[in-house]
């Protein structure tokens, strides 16, 4: 038997259990080496067993751990906490595949209704797209122009007034 | 749901008479609603956890804040939980997870710390006494703990929870597997490399 096994061995049988076996006994016996390992452990477990904290819990334990379980549970009384306990609930899950399956056909539609509206575009893609843009952009400079020249009218007609005005206040 | 009172109220079953598997049946009882199983859960098993964790980490105030984080974690677990091993094991594991995570957080801030102290001992600031029985307790003794306490905290994280799980807890190695995740020839090894890691740092005091 090979050291290193034994001294595993003695390991394993921390209350000397394993220097009980024959095997193991007689290779302790006549190695001096391993009988020293055996020594060695049997006096470093008395030495472990001598570190014994001076630990108690504080008074406030049982108030502390009864707080973090209320924070915890407060926390989990949300909707969505609610929603994912209602999914997780075994008695429930083929209801729940049901209902989210409708969800999800419901997101579907809305999406599906949602679509034209977002990508109304003029027939020709985006190429007529700006064309369109330029148009809108000519007929705006063509509408002002208008709008100028109606205004130069406008003033012209409207020129004499103040005159008739100033005589009515005197 | 659990109260406040609830958690301070001294059950006579509260002591360590009962069985290992009384603590997986308070368990189920507690799965099923009764929220005073929890209370003896927690009352059996605080003090050997908080020590388990105190040894870890040798910090008591992290040490207690790691307890109660382990008993929450049964708590909100309480709906998965299932009879695969001894409740300990579960706890164990709980603990060992949180333990080691905390330790490889904190890792920086152990190192920083240590280089900090000021005793020429290196012993850490925040360590608690040990008891000491007898009326030599006195300065040598207290250097033999010092150097026992260095000489676990320096082992790598799983030897460490490995070697305090057998040594403190009484765990076999079955157990200790089960809590680290490891088979048990796998523990075996772990438990040996600690303990003759061990035997080398201290064999001036073997």
């Amino acid at each position: 038997m090979k050291c290193n096994t034994v001294r595993q061995a003695l390991w394993e049988n921390v209350g000397g259990e394993a220097e009980a076996q024959p095997a193991i006994r007689r290779h302790v016996a006549g190695c001096a080496a391993c009988a020293e390992v055996a020594a060695q452990q049997a006096r470093l477990h008395q030495l472990l067993d001598s570190w014994q904290p001076e630990l108690e819990l504080s008074p406030e334990f049982d108030l502390a751990l009864a707080r973090r379980i209320r924070v915890a549970e407060d926390r989990g009384t949300g909707w969505l906490a609610a929603a994912r306990r209602w999914l997780a609930a075994p008695v429930g899950w083929n209801a729940s595949m049901s209902l989210a399956s409708i969800g999800l056909l419901g997101m579907l539609g809305v999406a599906v209704l949602m679509r034209p509206a977002q990508d109304a575009r003029p027939v020709g893609g985006p190429a007529t797209a700006q064309a369109g843009t330029v148009v809108r952009d000519l007929q705006v400079l063509d509408r002002d122009r208008d709008l100028i020249e109606n205004f130069d009218l406008l003033s012209q007609e409207t020129a004499p007034e103040p005159a008739t005005r100033s005589e009515e206040n005197q | 749901m659990v109260v406040e009172g609830q958690l301070t109220r001294v059950m006579s079953a509260g002591t360590h008479t009962l069985s290992v598997d009384a603590d997986a049946q308070l368990m189920l009882r507690f799965q099923a609603g009764e929220a005073e199983c929890f209370d003896s859960l927690v009352l059996r098993h605080r003090k050997p956890l908080l020590h388990f964790i105190y040894r870890m980490v040798q910090d008591a105030g992290v040490a207690e804040e790691l307890t109660q984080e382990a008993f929450l974690r049964v708590f909100l677990s309480r709906e998965r939980y299932t009879v695969e091993a001894r409740f300990t094991t579960w706890l164990y594991r709980i603990a060992s997870h949180l333990t080691l995570n905390h330790i490889r957080d904190h890792r920086h801030e152990r190192r920083s710390e240590s280089l900090d102290q000021s005793g020429p001992d290196g012993e850490a600031p925040r360590d608690l006494p040990d008891r000491q029985p007898g009326a030599e307790s006195g300065m040598l003794k207290e250097e033999r703990l010092a150097r026992v306490r260095r000489a676990v905290a320096g082992l790598p994280e799983r030897q460490r929870s490995a070697v305090l799980m057998h040594k403190y807890q009484g765990m076999d190695y079955r157990e200790i597997g089960a809590a680290l995740r490891l088979s048990e020839s796998a523990t075996k090894s772990l438990l040996f490399r600690a303990y003759e890691t061990l035997r080398a740092e201290l064999s001036s005091l073997l």
